[in-house]
């Protein structure tokens, strides 16, 4: 009995239990490896994407040689050999324009495996990168330069500046004054096919004279006697007059636009074919001769005779590259710049939404709403909304703003109300507004009232609710707004009726709102009873005590959920996918023609560009580096928002820990 | 001096007006404000039910107008695709009169501009007509005459545009020549058909000197590049004999190789031509004893729509039924044959009118004065009417949007339907549906459907079970450890790496489900997909490691223990943690091949490789590399963190005076933790359990990434399936506003809300209680 007793207290002192603390610990751990491993595969992916990697000269069993830089070891289990594992390599052999630019190889298959010594890899306009040995180089001028030769690297180099200047010209003109007379030219289009619309009667004839228009300018020079038919058709359709001299009218306007920017057109394309006029003959490793256009051409590199701070700037000037250019061949190569422009518009958009609404509801729920059970109800739904899955707001928003608000802007409402029963409700709208006035005056314009009448304060709430609520209804469906773009939506090309920033932004917003909600109370609370007490004893207002004690000191609090909100906003894809995010933009939703911001237009995004290039892109093995880099970028961006949001929170709770009053 | 005035101006103390307007403005555009946006927010979800909404509606049909035709002796209404230009068929000299109709915005049909007008196909010749059966799909008329012929009057409608596009429906009608059923028979009484290029079917009773004859017939025609020959009778066949009772209807199969013939006491039979034989499939009583009222096709000639003498109204369709065992030992084919898919509330009486849509799977039903639209596949009534007159013939429009029906004296009652949803209804949603070449009735969903005699299949129960399906293995894996990492953290760890742990499992909430979905299809699915031992034999080890560990640690002495401080175990476990992964994971292929050895049948090589192992082990099912188990460890990042916040924020605020006390009493740090922490936490850690669980059930770009995307019903863990988030996220791009694909993401939608809100809404009280609890025992 008193052994049984002592076995009680352990005179070790061996604590029961230690089992179990350290499987504790283990979940502990577990976890935290997880982040740290997966934060660590992002990054080294996504870094090592723009690290150069050393090119080999690999000799396969079977007698042929590639170049090639391995992109991954790995196993794989092979059913013939009872389901061992056997290794392969996955390498990347580049030269788009001979073969597939990735091989797989098991390792019994290759012989012998050398650093390719003064191996050059180049990046290419059209055909991505290519791995050889220069030979020889044919200037615009026919002189040729052979790659033995010691200035043969600065002619080379000489030709790509002169071509990337070139393009970069060409670019301006295409982008800027090119771009102008597509716009004008796109109004012209417009009109004309307005024209045909609202001509039901000579439809045929109208869209006939267009088509006779568009082969007169289709022929060539030599083509005289084609084109006197033609116009001699053509006179005769325009003669009839009316709707036909109108189009006659418009296609003169075309011509006209035409020869005033004909002179751009031309110096495009001479600078575009100056890009042509050079030829860089090279040799692949197994030494077949093949030659490329040297002006298309990048940038050219020896992999294999980078030190290390080459291997630095060379990884800066890639990582660059990425932040800054655009996509190219199938985004694959190039950048992601669109995608970063369109997700900081977006982000920056979405918090000019979210930050006004956030914090007037959190303010009128600590602040102003009776702390019943009521307000305790209405404050535990805010917080569950900001669990309702994402793709529910992306399904409101689509439905809402895109088909509702977008397809009422572009084009008014689908069924508006009777001229009659509008006016009724007009009026009805215009009592609301008397009675709301009455009642509102006592308080707004006599102001003794300290002690303000309860009920009257409830009514003249209720009331303004009713009249935003009337008010909304009678513009929504009022018989006489057609819409701002009622022309282009009959043509079926909505300008707001169809996915775009603003409705992504607004979507994205309206998710986001339960989530400064909530971090704006919690600041709201945690700032002191005694401090408000204090202000309103000094004969403050209520409004004052807000506006110049509570909210200062709240202000960091709220700054840190509207923080959450743009980490949470600038992750998240799935809404987006329904509201306006799309693959490849021509149009940034910034730019420099008026009206500067494009609301309208639909834009890229990092989310949905990781998403589109790994699973929906047609060469899914090339474009998974870019995938990778734009996942780290990502990742840096949330991770980066939410470090300076959790800073912000315990800044803020070690002020208020010193401080209680 | 100023300052000696004992009495200042009591003006001085009140607040100034501005201030006093601009608080009671405050005050109201805050109120205003802040309960506008609360409402808004909440409008959402009434926004989103309006949308759903419709798909419960059943259908609205309106009397529009009543034309009189001035014909009253027919039995059959055409109509054209538009609704433009009906006709009825006088069966006594086989004229056609048309009406010619003029809808302006889909308002009142009123006659125009042609009037009624009545033409005479060109005939071969004379003869008397006895029956007539048209065919809506091929718009085609078949005419039985009284002495055992048939001809076939085809009515071609073609629009014809003006300038200003107005559409004007011209008809042009065309007869075939008479055709004989066979010699010696008299007056036809029901005919059908089926017509191919080279083939044509034609089925008839047909009166004869001995009784009513059931005849089939085939006839051929040669096609050649330079034109088509006349048609020739190729076999005749004589099925009375084979029929027991009065034959009262026939029809044709679509395929044109089958007969169906039912009687009036209540068997049908059903005959199949192979070969040039026919011969009896399958005998059927749709209603036991009772007689057949009526027997007819439903869109795409698989499923037959039956009324019994009583007005019981029931579906049969074509299957493929399970092969016996006999069948199986003697490898003889299965065949298909009618099997009753679904059964229909009662009409007053059998049915006298029957015409079914070109668009779906509705039909219309008339029993007296009674009409009825109903819906094959989910038997839902859509529309149910004791009319003013007694149809005698009638048609559904081609789109679904009109119906005809005539009364007695001659009238064409024009109806409107509005009816945009009718394959929608809760049943359809809910419960196991009989689709058409199905072999019983199951929960499918497939929302488009590949052409119009496919039917679209809506069971959201597929997407509910996928939902719950990633959600529990993302618990399964998430829970465990988020739960062990909350209680070490909260209770035993050092306070200084507390700052550093938490924020690093906070990070991990941040992380975009966009990159969690990449990194799980495409990094982590090929990695686990040929180390599954490896996996599981990692997962084995590493809590008995950890208990072994901690139990050896507990064992020895105290001046051993002092070594290593309390709260810093984890510490070593992140080394020794790693030891046990590549461990595992090197002893994977091991455990592999003495386990999971397949034999191929073929060849009888042993091949030790899990991904063809498992479909033949006891639980069977696919292996697809996107599978469950990688959704469990992706969504487990997005959930673990969300558990472990929760969790670990209601362990934390267990007030300190229970621990203390549990500790003074010489209780252990682990007695404390397991039986005064964990109990008093518990609500909270149930709450944190319900988020958890929240956030899995929307999670969408996940899943959308890593698995295959098919509704499948299946718990196996090597396959994947697909969730409510990710139908919606697929196919809403290519749903057309307010279709009913449309309304159905919706009502996904809702579903998704609607459980998210449930759930969370029950953590939050759970949440909000416990803390009023800490508050008391304080």
């Amino acid at each position: 009995m008193s052994e049984k007793k002592s076995k009680g207290f352990d005179t070790k002192m061996r604590p029961a239990g230690e089992m179990y603390v350290w499987l504790c610990g283990m979940g502990l751990a577990s976890g935290i490896i997880m982040v740290i491993g997966l934060l660590w595969i992002i990054v080294a992916n996504g870094v090592e994407v723009f690290w150069p990697r050393p090119v080999y000269q690999v000799k396969m069993t079977d007698g042929s040689v590639v170049a090639a830089s391995i992109v991954e070891d790995r196993e794989k289990k092979v059913a013939e050999a009872g389901g061992d594992f056997k290794h392969e390599y996955k390498l990347f052999t580049g030269n788009k324009d001979v073969g597939p630019q990735f091989r797989y190889v098991d390792h019994d298959a290759i012989e012998s495996m050398d650093v390719a010594e003064g191996i050059w890899m180049a990046d290419r306009e059209g055909s991505g990168k290519a791995i050889f040995y220069p030979v020889e180089l044919t200037l615009a001028d026919g002189k040729t330069v052979s790659a033995e030769s010691p200035e043969f690297k600065a002619e080379l180099q000489g030709v790509i500046d002169a071509a990337e200047e070139a393009r970069h010209q060409a670019e301006v003109i295409d982008k800027g004054v090119i771009r102008d007379y597509a716009a004008e030219n796109k109004e012209l289009v417009f009109e004309i096919r307005l024209l045909q619309n609202n001509n039901p009667d000579e439809r045929k004839d109208l869209q006939q004279m267009d088509e006779l228009y568009k082969r007169i300018n289709m022929l060539g020079a030599d083509a005289q006697d084609q084109r006197a038919e033609l116009m001699k058709e053509y006179d005769e359709l325009a003669s009839r007059g009316g709707p036909f001299a109108q189009l006659m009218e418009i296609h003169d306007r075309s011509t006209t636009l035409f020869k005033e920017y004909e002179e751009y057109f031309i110096e495009s394309d001479a600078l575009k074919a100056s890009i042509k006029t050079t030829t860089l003959r090279y040799k692949l490793i197994d030494g077949t001769e093949r030659s490329y256009t040297a002006g298309e051409i990048l940038n050219f590199y020896q992999p294999n005779e980078f030190g290390f701070l080459d291997k630095v700037k060379f990884f800066i000037a890639h990582f660059w590259m990425f932040v800054t250019d655009s996509p190219r061949e199938g985004a694959t190569e190039g950048g992601i710049f669109p995608a970063i422009i369109g997700t900081f518009v977006m982000t920056v958009l979405m918090s000019a939404a979210v930050m006004p609404f956030g914090v007037l509801a959190a303010i009128y729920l600590r602040e102003y709403a009776a702390q019943g059970l009521f307000t305790q109800a209405v404050r535990i739904a805010v917080n569950n909304l900001a669990g309702v899955p994402s793709i529910v707001y992306g399904v409101f928003g689509l439905a809402f703003f895109v088909y509702g608000m977008g397809s009422w802007i572009d084009s008014g409402a689908e069924d508006p109300m009777a001229v009659a029963s509008w006016s009724i409700w007009l009026i009805v709208a215009i009592v609301v507004l008397v009675a709301l006035l009455v009642l509102a005056q006592e308080g707004l314009w006599k102001t003794r009232t300290w002690m303000p009448n309860k009920f009257r304060q409830q009514a003249v709430s209720g009331l303004s609710i009713v009249f935003i609520v009337l008010l909304g209804c009678l513009i929504y469906y009022s018989p006489f707004f057609n819409g701002f773009f009622a022309d282009r939506a009959m043509l079926n090309e909505p300008t707001f009726g169809s996915g775009g920033v603003l409705w992504a932004s607004l979507t994205l917003a309206l998710m986001t709102v339960p989530v400064v909600v909530v971090a704006t109370e919690e600041a709201l609370a945690a700032v002191p009873r005694g401090v408000r007490e204090a202000s309103l004893a000094c004969g403050a207002s209520k409004w004052q005590t807000i506006q110049r004690i509570v909210m200062p000191a709240s202000a960091s609090g709220i700054l840190t959920g509207l923080i959450l909100a743009m980490a949470r906003g600038a992750g998240e894809v799935a809404p987006l996918m329904l509201v306006g995010v799309i693959n490849h933009v021509e149009e940034l939703p910034i730019d420099a023609s008026y009206p500067f911001f494009h609301f309208e237009r639909k834009f890229m995004h990092l989310g949905f560009h990781i998403y589109d290039l790994g699973f929906q892109s047609p060469d899914s093995e090339a474009a998974k580096p870019m995938v990778f880099a734009t996942t780290f970028l990502l990742i840096v961006l949330v991770v980066v928002l939410n470090l300076g949001a959790i800073l912000i929170r315990d800044h803020l709770r070690k002020k208020y820990a010193t401080g209680t009053f | 001096m100023a300052s000696q005035n004992p009495n200042p101006d009591p003006k001085r103390f009140e607040v100034s007006k501005g201030t006093l307007r601009l608080d009671t403005f405050m005050t109201h555009f805050i109120k205003v404000g802040g309960v506008g946006i609360i409402l808004s927010v909440f409008a959402i979800f009434i926004f989103i039910t309006i949308q759903v909404l419709p798909l419960f509606q059943s259908a609205k049909v309106e009397e529009a107008a009543v034309i009189d035709t001035g014909v009253t002796d027919f039995h059959i209404v055409g109509v054209d695709e538009w609704g433009e230009l009906p006709f009825v068929v006088n069966l006594k000299d086989g004229s056609f009169t048309f009406i010619d109709i003029k809808r302006e915005h889909e308002a009142k049909p009123v006659i125009g501009p042609r009037g009624i007008f009545t033409e005479h196909p060109k005939y071969a010749g004379k003869a008397e007509f006895t029956s007539a059966l048209y065919h809506h799909k091929s718009e085609e008329v078949i005419f039985g005459t009284n002495d055992g012929r048939y001809t076939l009057v085809k009515v071609e409608y073609t629009p014809e545009f003006n300038a200003r596009s107005e559409r004007t429906i011209k008809a042009k009608l065309s007869a075939d020549k008479f055709f004989p059923l066979g010699k010696g028979l008299g007056a036809v009484q029901a005919i059908d058909y089926y017509d191919a290029d080279k083939d044509r079917l034609v089925a008839a009773l047909v009166e004869s000197d001995t009784g009513l004859q059931v005849r089939t017939t085939t006839f051929k025609r040669k096609k050649t590049p330079f034109g088509v020959g006349a048609w020739k009778p190729a076999d005749e066949y004589n099925l009375t004999d084979q029929i027991q009772g009065k034959p009262s209807k026939v029809l044709v199969t679509g395929q044109g190789n089958g007969v169906l013939i039912s009687t009036v006491e209540g068997t049908v039979y059903f005959f199949i031509i192979e070969k040039g034989e026919i011969g009896l499939r399958q005998k059927f009583q749709p209603f036991g004893e009772e007689g057949i009222g009526s027997m007819d096709w439903l869109l795409g000639n698989e499923s037959l729509v039956f009324t019994s003498d009583k007005g019981e109204n029931v579906i049969f369709a074509q299957y493929r039924p399970e092969p016996t065992e006999e069948q199986l030992a003697s490898g003889e084919e299965v065949r298909r044959q009618f099997a009753e898919i679904n059964s229909l509330p009662n009409l007053s009486g059998p049915a006298d009118l029957y015409s079914h849509s070109m668009r779906n799977r509705a039909f219309l039903l008339a029993s007296g004065p009674e009409a009825s639209i109903r819906y094959g596949t989910t038997g839902s009534i859509r529309w149910q009417k004791t009319l003013g007159f007694t149809p005698k013939a009638g048609i559904l429009g081609s789109r679904y949007e009109t119906m005809m029906l005539a009364d007695d004296a001659g009238s064409l009652h024009f109806f409107s339907i509005d009816d945009p949803h009718p394959e929608a209804s809760f049943s359809a949603f809910f419960s196991k549906i009989w689709y058409e070449g199905q072999d019983e009735p199951k929960y499918l969903y497939q929302s488009s459907a590949a052409d119009a005699s496919t039917e679209p299949k809506f069971s959201m129960v597929p997407l509910i079970f996928g939902t719950f399906k990633g959600t529990l293995y993302a618990m399964i894996f998430a829970v465990p450890i988020a739960l062990l990492a909350a209680l070490y953290t909260s209770q035993f760890l050092k306070p200084e790496y507390k700052k550093v742990v938490k924020p690093t499992m906070e990070i991990m909430a941040s992380l975009p489900s966009v990159v969690l979905g990449f990194l799980g299809a495409l990094w982590l699915a090929p990695i686990l997909d040929s180390r599954y031992p490896s996996v599981f034999l990692i997962l084995f080890l590493l809590p008995l490691t950890a208990a072994a560990v901690g139990y050896v640690w507990g064992q020895l002495p105290q001046r051993y223990r002092i070594y290593l401080k309390p709260g810093q175990e984890f510490l070593v476990f992140i080394p020794l943690l790693l030891i046990v992964t590549i461990a595992g994971w090197e002893l994977g292929p091991w455990v592999e091949s003495k386990l999971c050895v397949y034999v191929d049948p073929t060849t009888g090589q042993e091949i030790a490789d899990f991904r063809l192992w498992w479909p033949h082990t006891f639980l069977g099912g696919n292996y697809d590399q996107r599978n469950s188990m990688v959704i469990g460890f992706m969504m487990g990042f997005a959930v673990i963190p969300i558990i472990f916040t929760i969790a670990e924020d209601a362990m934390s605020n267990v007030p300190q005076f229970l621990t203390s006390a549990s500790l003074a009493l010489g209780a252990s740090r682990w007695q404390t933790a397991s039986r005064v922490v964990l109990p008093t936490a518990s609500p909270g850690m149930f709450s944190a359990m319900m988020i958890g669980f929240g956030r899995a059930v929307g999670e969408t770009m996940i899943v959308v990434m890593a698995t295959g995307n098919t509704p499948i019903m299946d718990w196996n863990i090597f396959n994947g399936m697909r969730t409510l988030s990710a139908n919606i996220a697929v196919e809403m791009p290519e749903a057309p506003k307010e279709s009913t694909h449309y309304r159905i993401l919706f009502f996904g939608a809702l579903l998704l809300f609607l459980m998210t809100f449930l759930v969370n809404t029950v953590a939050e009280v759970a949440r909000v209680r416990l803390r009023n609890r800490y508050k008391t025992v304080g």
